[in-house]
Order: C-alpha cells, then sequence, then structure tokens
C-alpha cells in the first residue's frame, strides 16, 4: 500500500512539475530570442591629418625640418553582444531585420503599456570599442502588463559616456475600453549627474564675511601645480616694456605667457576637472515618486494611432544621495555656498514627464502621412526625438 | 489651429467608426440561446478579447460577418478576419475549433516578437 501511495505521489508530483515547466516556459521562454551578435565598422578617419615639425637629429632649428604625419589612426570599431529579448512589437512598428542583434530600440521600452499582456523583458550585454575606446553597454528590463497593473524594471548603462540609469515603477491600470487606458503608481529612479549643481561656480563665487572674493579664479591653477610668474617683456626695437603673468607647470615648463592665455588655454580644463573631481565624490541619487499615465492604441492597416504620457508629481522623495547635493536642492546654492535655510526646507521641487505620439494614416493606395515624436523632461535633461513624413508610391 | 482641430475630429471619427470586436486579437462566438450547449468555452482566451453575440441581441453583427451556421466562430486581428470556423448544418463546431484558434493566435504572436 506505502509503495502505491509513493508511487501515485511521484506521478503527482511528475505531471505537476511538468504543468509547472510548462507554464514557466510559456510565460518566460515562449516567443523569446536568445543572440549573440557582432558588427565591425569601418575605423574612424580625422577629416584632416596633422603634422608637427621637427629639427633633424643632428640639425638645428633652421635646417631643413621632418615633418611628422601626427594623425590619430584608429583600429576598426567593432561590438559585440549577448542577449535574451521577449519583446512585442507594436503592429505599426516593422522588424528591421530578420534577425536581432541588440541595435533595435522598440516603443515598447518607452511606452507605459505593452503590445501584448505578460511578461517582456530585454536583457542585453555589449563589449564595444568606438575610436580606439573600449567600453561595455547594458540594458535590462523586464515588464509585466495586466489588464489591472504595469511592473516594470529597468538598468541601463553606456560606458563610453558613463551614464547609469535604474529605475522601478508600479502602477495600477485602469482600461476604459479596448483602446485607451489610465495608470498610477509609483517610481523609483536613479540619477549619477548631479543635476543643477555645478562646483566650480559654486567654488568662484563664494565671497568671504567681508564680501570679497574667497577662491580668485587664478588659484584654482594653485590647486593643480600651476604656478604664475610676474614677468617683464621688452620690446627690442621701441624699447617698450610690458608686464603679464607667465605659467608653469609642476616640472616648471611655461604653458602661458599670460593670465589671459592661461584662461583662454589650460583654465577650462582645470574647471572641467575640478567639477569631475567634486561630482566624483557623490554617491548616485535615488528618488522616490508619484506618478500617472495615460495610453491610447488604435490599429488597423490605413490609420494607427498610439499615443501615450507620464507625469512624475512634484512630490519627489530622495532616499539615496546626499539631499543637499540633489536635484531638489538645485537652486539652493549662493556666494556664500550652500544656503542653511534652503537645507532645512523641503526644497523645491519640480515637474518630469514623457510624452510620446505615433500617427500613421494611409489616405489612399498612393499616400500615406506619417509622424512620430517623444519628448522627454526629466530633471535637467531634455531628449526630443520627431520625424514626420508624407509618402506617395507610384502605381 | 483650426487645422488640427479638425485633424483630431477627423482622427477621432474614423478610431470610433470601427467595429470595435474586432480591434486587436479578438475570438468572437455568434450563437443562440438555443445552442448555448454547442458554445465553446473561450476562457483560455481570456489573455485577448473574447465576445459572445446572440441573435437575438446582435443581429445586425450577424448580418455584418454574414453568419449563416451557428454557432460560429471568427478570429479577427486588427480588423481584419483571420479564421472563421462554422458548425455547419450539424449545428456543432469542431472538435479541434480551440486548438485552431490556438494556432492561428499563435501564429501572430510569435510575429510580434
Amino acid at each position: 500500500m506505502k509503495k502505491i501511495l509513493l508511487t501515485l505521489c511521484l506521478l503527482v508530483s511528475i505531471h505537476s512539475n511538468g504543468q509547472f515547466l510548462k507554464e514557466v516556459y510559456k510565460d518566460f521562454l515562449k516567443y523569446g530570442t536568445f543572440y549573440v551578435a557582432g558588427d565591425v565598422q569601418n575605423a574612424y578617419e580625422e577629416t584632416t591629418k596633422d603634422y608637427f615639425v621637427r629639427k633633424p637629429e643632428d640639425g638645428n632649428l633652421y635646417d631643413v625640418p621632418e615633418v611628422i604625419d601626427v594623425t590619430e589612426y584608429y583600429p576598426n570599431d567593432y561590438r559585440i553582444g549577448v542577449g535574451f529579448r521577449k519583446l512585442a512589437r507594436f503592429d505599426y512598428e516593422v522588424k528591421a531585420k530578420n534577425y536581432y542583434d541588440g541595435t533595435e530600440n522598440n516603443k515598447a521600452l518607452s511606452a507605459p503599456t505593452a503590445a501584448v499582456k505578460g511578461l517582456e523583458y530585454l536583457l542585453h550585454y555589449e563589449k564595444e570599442r568606438e575610436r580606439g575606446e573600449e567600453f561595455y553597454n547594458s540594458r535590462f528590463f523586464i515588464r509585466h502588463t495586466g489588464k489591472y497593473h504595469i511592473v516594470k524594471l529597468e538598468q541601463r548603462e553606456e560606458g563610453n559616456v558613463g551614464f547609469k540609469y535604474q529605475s522601478a515603477e508600479v502602477r495600477a491600470r485602469l482600461p476604459i475600453g479596448k483602446k485607451f487606458s489610465i495608470s498610477a503608481g509609483a517610481i523609483y529612479r536613479t540619477h549619477q549627474t548631479p543635476y543643477g549643481y555645478n562646483p566650480i561656480e559654486i567654488w568662484l563665487n563664494e565671497l568671504k564675511d567681508n564680501g570679497h572674493i574667497k577662491n580668485p579664479w587664478y588659484s584654482l591653477g594653485y590647486l593643480y601645480g600651476y604656478s604664475d610668474h610676474y614677468t617683464t617683456y621688452t620690446d627690442n626695437s621701441t624699447g617698450n616694456k610690458t608686464r603679464d603673468w607667465i605659467w608653469k607647470d609642476e616640472n616648471g615648463g611655461i604653458v602661458a605667457y599670460s593670465d589671459i592665455d592661461f584662461r583662454n588655454t589650460v583654465f577650462g580644463d582645470l574647471m572641467n576637472k575640478y567639477n569631475d573631481e567634486q561630482w566624483d565624490l557623490l554617491d548616485p541619487f535615488g528618488e522616490i515618486s508619484p506618478i500617472v499615465g495615460f495610453d491610447f492604441y488604435h490599429y488597423r492597416k490605413n490609420f494607427w494611432m498610439h499615443g501615450y504620457g507620464s507625469y512624475l508629481l512634484p512630490y519627489h522623495k530622495y532616499i539615496k544621495g546626499e539631499e543637499q547635493f540633489s536635484y531638489l536642492h538645485r537652486n539652493g546654492w549662493g556666494n556664500e555656498g550652500h544656503n542653511r535655510d534652503h537645507t532645512v526646507t523641503e526644497g523645491e521641487q519640480w515637474d518630469d514627464y514623457q510624452a510620446g505620439l505615433i500617427l500613421g494614416w494611409k489616405l489612399s493606395k498612393s499616400i500615406g502621412i506619417f509622424a512620430e515624436g517623444e519628448y522627454t523632461k526629466f530633471w535637467d535633461s531634455e531628449i526630443l526625438s520627431s520625424s514626420v513624413g508624407i509618402n506617395f508610391t507610384f502605381r | 489651429m483650426k487645422h488640427l482641430y479638425l485633424y483630431l475630429l477627423l482622427s477621432l471619427s474614423v478610431v470610433t467608426g470601427y467595429s470595435q470586436y474586432k480591434d486587436g486579437i479578438s475570438v468572437v462566438q455568434f450563437s443562440a440561446e438555443f445552442v448555448k450547449d454547442r458554445e465553446i468555452s473561450l476562457k483560455k482566451f481570456n489573455d485577448h478579447n473574447c465576445y459572445t453575440y446572440y441573435l437575438s441581441k446582435h443581429d445586425k453583427y450577424f448580418k455584418k460577418e454574414k453568419i449563416v451556421y451557428i454557432p460560429t466562430v471568427i478570429l479577427f486581428y486588427n480588423g481584419e478576419k483571420i479564421l472563421k470556423i462554422e458548425s455547419g448544418v450539424t449545428l456543432k463546431l469542431p472538435e479541434n475549433t480551440s486548438t485552431k484558434i490556438e494556432d492561428a493566435i499563435d501564429e501572430i504572436l510569435a510575429d510580434k516578437f
């Protein structure tokens, strides 16, 4: 009896596991595509060649010089990536190639709702070389869309520009008819750039208690090991004398022959260096915001319209990163450094939003009108992409 | 601005002018009260749009889709008729009706990914 029961249990278990695996396959893997892809492109070529002349080894400055080609030559650009994707295309989107290689940019990644209900994902990781510089890019995107919910997780990294972004959102969704839906929930987003915080501007504008400048611009040069030397120039033909500051680097080499020369050449790089160093001291920021959105989708062969929008309400709450340097306190900096009153207050809220519209109308067999646009405003960053066109086909 | 309003109005009229039961992937069963027991269950297609219309209440759809036999099941995709399965004179849908619909939906979905 025991054996029979055991066998029965085993059979039920195998059956239920089989059923479970079937469900897992249906939800996670079915229609998914695993790909490994890459490409090699021609190396980037400078539009003009750069040359340098130097005196011959056994000659002097006034002998016939050697002309040296100092143009930068790059190796071929390449990209190799691996990925796993299950992202449905909207009906107006045409599959660009017969295969996936990780360069696709589907509307599914930006629209709040999906072309099909259920689980969608994109897991992509690649190595790229551009103009001789090697870096890694990645994009991880997971979304589950149901009749009454949207759950989305996203992480992006673009190595060449040092861009990193993470987000997680949960929304309740209310369909109104078959084509229109509204949604509301909360979103968590990160940003690495301390938008609105410009360390060099703050440093240069800082004043002492007596109202005098605390950090004269040239003191930035001292910070990085440069020194200025008061120098008198004499015009040998007229005997006129002029005076200015010569700038030398740590090794004593002259880098600029006057203050204005230093400001126009070296100083710009120092400002960027200072900003980068100060920004690097800060941890990435993370904030939570309430979000509402809508989505309208209609498709027929001859007319389609897809409109969507998301609005992040001005109730942003930072939960990661130093709030003093966050976007909330972007206007909290003055000549005395960070405004203390501003720190103790809640800062200044702001509106973030994203909207997109895709329209296509085939007026007849010959004429078609198409328009596409998407606008995103997140913190200080604004991204607009749009295109419009009329097609006339001769038949 | 006038043109924009005009365009939007025109677009809305075009959008609302379409039969809603043909939107996206829609499984529509045309039936009548007296053959209710001959209908197939549309439960397994719940991820898509499912409609059951009865002759007594929605006769205009029957005329529009030229329904001759009941029950009849039609699979629409963005307004286009993809599959039509009729019961015929026996008033009974073929055994593999659900499988045929599933296969057709599978083909549509596979093309979307």
